[in-house]
């Protein structure tokens, strides 16, 4: 799941940074940083949360979120309330929330008919340009916008490699390479209009944002 | 001839899904991150009701607390209206439906310090009255003060003192009754 804010260039960052982030590690002792630059800092927390702000942007993310998203939420709102207040941002614009729902298969053919069998994509039958084959990693998007909030739906067949080296001549650990096949659904719920500071607060549209995606995703993966 | 190029005709932008990886991870196919979203020019502001659209009242507090906004307001706007006119018994029969609301929506000042300032104010402004009827200039800040709750509920402190201060410039005395007794026992 990925929180985001869009704001006017917040040239306070420059000034500031350490104090927010600062004000954040007391929360969160545990935080770690990753990325530092006059632009963009980039941290994490448990190998769970990732904290990113930058100069017009903010973005908080969670990975395999447990079925509450309360501890995510606490986080999303402190990390904004000090990061407004002291940026002192009174525009947002762009609110966006952002959640990826992913499922393993056995097989890229697997994960493909997956997605093929739902039969959300017209797929032609026969040999094309010249291809004797079948479809692979099929790729559905689609976007709906009103004057105010707009969403993008994207399901997707995929493939990842995943690869981890040991240093040479480490021993202890063994090198790991794995091929994952997946399905994913990936929904970019978000505003188009600008949000005022005093309107706006994380637990309200994150609670709100995620039970409208539950609850019309199901139009898609069909109950 | 040139060669081709590909041309982006709308700059694009989608909510960042950057993923803790390992560096040596690479992918294949075809990649997650390519939610697009046209960027527009910064559209009209939205209002909160906008912004939550699926609010459930009865589990929400800032949407019980936008459903009391709402009435509150429309019962100082008929307050409003009524003392224009000239007719002081219905505009305060008005403002009284109005002080009937407060306390609950003191009961959502988790909203944040600033909702529960500004509440307050209003509440307490009326009941320092005691039974005077309120002017119309009077009327007229706190409907203002509740038009800024509505528009921006979760509102910086500052911006809550200055409605406050706004409240009190109309001659409302905002604290509470027995702070003004504890003030003159200290002075005493």
């Amino acid at each position: 799941v990925h929180f985001e804010l869009r704001y006017d260039q917040a040239y306070l960052l420059w000034d500031k940074a350490g104090a927010i982030w600062q004000d954040i590690r007391k929360a969160n002792p545990n935080i770690k940083l990753r990325e530092a630059g006059p632009a963009k800092v980039v941290m994490t927390i448990d190998r769970r949360f990732q904290l990113t702000i930058e100069l017009d942007k903010l973005n908080i993310s969670v990975f395999t979120p447990p079925s509450s998203m309360d501890d995510f939420i606490d986080l999303c709102m402190s990390v904004v309330r000090t990061s407004v207040h002291t940026l002192e941002i009174p525009l947002f614009s762009r609110v966006g929330l952002r959640v990826i729902y992913r499922q393993n298969f056995k097989s890229r053919a697997e994960a493909s008919n997956a997605l093929i069998s739902t039969k959300m994509m017209k797929i032609p039958e026969g040999k094309h340009f010249g291809i004797e084959g079948e479809p692979r990693l099929p790729h559905y998007s689609i976007r709906w916008e009103g004057d105010k909030l707009g969403v993008q739906v994207i399901v997707q067949a995929q493939e990842r490699k995943i690869m981890v080296e040991p240093a040479l001549g480490e021993t202890i650990v063994e090198p790991i390479e794995k091929d994952v096949f997946e399905l994913v659904f990936d929904t970019d719920y978000s505003t188009i209009g600008t949000v005022e500071s005093g309107q706006f607060r994380a637990s309200e549209w994150i609670t709100n944002g995620m039970r409208v995606i539950r609850r019309d995703s199901r139009a898609f993966l069909g109950g | 001839m040139p060669d081709a190029q590909i041309v982006q005709l709308f700059p694009t932008m989608a909510t960042a899904s950057n993923e803790i990886r390992s560096e040596q991870e690479q992918r294949v196919g075809v990649p997650t991150s390519v939610a697009e979203e046209i960027i527009r020019s910064p559209g009209r502001t939205l209002t909160v009701e906008e912004l939550y659209p699926d609010l459930d009242t009865n589990q929400s507090i800032l949407g019980s607390a936008l459903v009391l906004l709402a009435e509150g307001e429309t019962k100082l706007l008929d307050g409003e209206t009524l003392a224009r006119a000239g007719d002081q018994i219905s505009a305060d029969d008005a403002t009284q439906h109005f002080l009937a609301l407060l306390p609950e929506l003191f009961c959502c000042r988790s909203l944040g310090d600033s909702f529960a300032t500004v509440i307050n104010a209003l509440f307490h402004g009326l009941k320092n009255l005691n039974g005077v009827p309120v002017d119309e200039a009077q009327l007229t800040q706190m409907l203002s003060a509740i038009r800024v709750l509505r528009r921006r509920p979760f509102l910086e402190y500052d911006e809550a003192l200055a409605v406050v201060a706004r409240l009190e410039a109309t001659g409302l005395r905002v604290d509470p009754r027995g702070l003004a007794i504890i003030a003159e026992a200290l002075l005493a």
